[in-house]
């Protein structure tokens, strides 16, 4: 047996797993190599000082914060529940809708862009609508004085009267 | 109940692992929360203490691959706390006191797997087969993974010595 084959063994021998014929070879070569030998002392060292190291207590604190785990997953349990209730889902798609649009923007790699695309068909629907007041502006004025007297004849325009025919008859 | 029989066995696992009594808190609490969730999951016919110490192991090393320990240096070990023998003086006791702090900080030395292995065998007492099935591991793999990390040990000690802290 050679240093390397006693080293993989020497934990072994130590708890007295090995065959005997194994631990008489290394016994052999223990006998003859002084730096396996002072291996199998350093370690034996090891695992009597590993069987010494503190083990330290679990606190009160700590013991009261397992305690309380399953009280907490059951909270979070029934808020899961009511958030997803049917009631409540297609408030959920909306947020999960407005969710992948923000994080679209957020995370587009040309998010100016996608910004500058943005503002363009906000501005553009601003200017309809100031376009469509000033249209009704101009046509008020173009009226003039004549609103009053357009708006009384088209009240007395029978388009909405259902004794139309009756009155066209006499 | 769950709490007063395993969190004293599953705290002194992350302890051990690694090193702070602090992350050890921490992840006593997350191995619980997962063991509530998985609770459900638990196959009846199968060993609870070694289903709930996989269940540990798997969440160590997932947490040691994610942050890295090794990187971290490990809590001063508290003096008062160490086990000393009774009827040793006081030479020997702060030679024994040099050798676990040696040992302790020799642990960071040692692959997550090896760490394991030893803390369930050397300090934890666990059988061979035990560990194998905590491990998920052949029999042989554990046996040569738990005489690795001792040799391991042993050298980083004989290092020590050499360069003579006072060993």
């Amino acid at each position: 047996m050679d240093c390397e084959a006693v080293e993989r063994s020497l934990s072994l021998y130590i708890e007295g797993e090995l065959s005997r014929e194994e631990e008489e070879a290394v016994e052999r070569h223990l006998k003859t190599c002084s730096g396996c030998a002072e291996l199998l002392d350093l370690m034996h060292e090891v695992r009597g000082t590993l069987s010494t190291l503190p083990s330290p207590e679990v606190s009160e604190p700590m013991k009261e914060k397992l305690y309380g785990i399953p009280g907490r997953k059951r909270t979070i349990r029934l808020f899961l529940e009511y958030l997803f209730r049917p009631s409540f889902q297609p408030i959920v798609a909306a947020a999960a809708i407005l969710l992948v649009l923000l994080s679209f923007i957020g995370f587009h790699t040309d998010r100016s862009l996608v910004i500058q695309a943005l503002d363009r068909q906000v501005h553009w629907g601003f200017s309809q609508v100031e376009q469509l007041y000033a249209h009704a502006d101009s046509l008020t004025h173009a009226l003039g004085g004549y609103t009053g007297d357009v708006l009384e004849s088209l009240k007395k325009i029978p388009l909405f009267d259902g004794n139309n025919e009756k009155e066209t008859a006499f | 109940m769950l709490v007063d029989a395993y969190s004293q066995r599953i705290f002194n696992l992350a302890y051990h692992f690694s090193g702070s009594r602090e992350e050890a808190e921490d992840m006593t609490q997350e191995i619980f929360l997962k063991l509530y969730t998985a609770l459900a999951k638990y196959d009846f016919s199968k060993n609870f203490d070694a289903w709930l110490m996989t269940l540990a192991r798997n969440h160590l090393i997932d947490q040691y691959r994610r942050t890295k320990w090794e990187k971290k240096s490990r809590d001063a070990l508290d003096e008062f706390s160490l086990a000393a023998e009774p009827r040793s003086g006081p030479e020997e006791r702060i030679l024994s006191r040099e050798i676990q702090t040696i040992i302790w900080e020799g642990f960071n030395h040692l692959s997550p797997d090896i760490r394991l292995a030893l803390i369930l065998r050397d300090i934890q007492g666990k059988k061979y087969d035990e560990i194998a099935e905590i491990m998920a591991l052949p029999l042989g793999t554990v046996k040569s993974r738990i005489n690795r990390g001792r040799l391991q040990l042993a050298k980083i000690l004989k290092q020590r010595k050499e360069q003579g802290h006072g060993l």
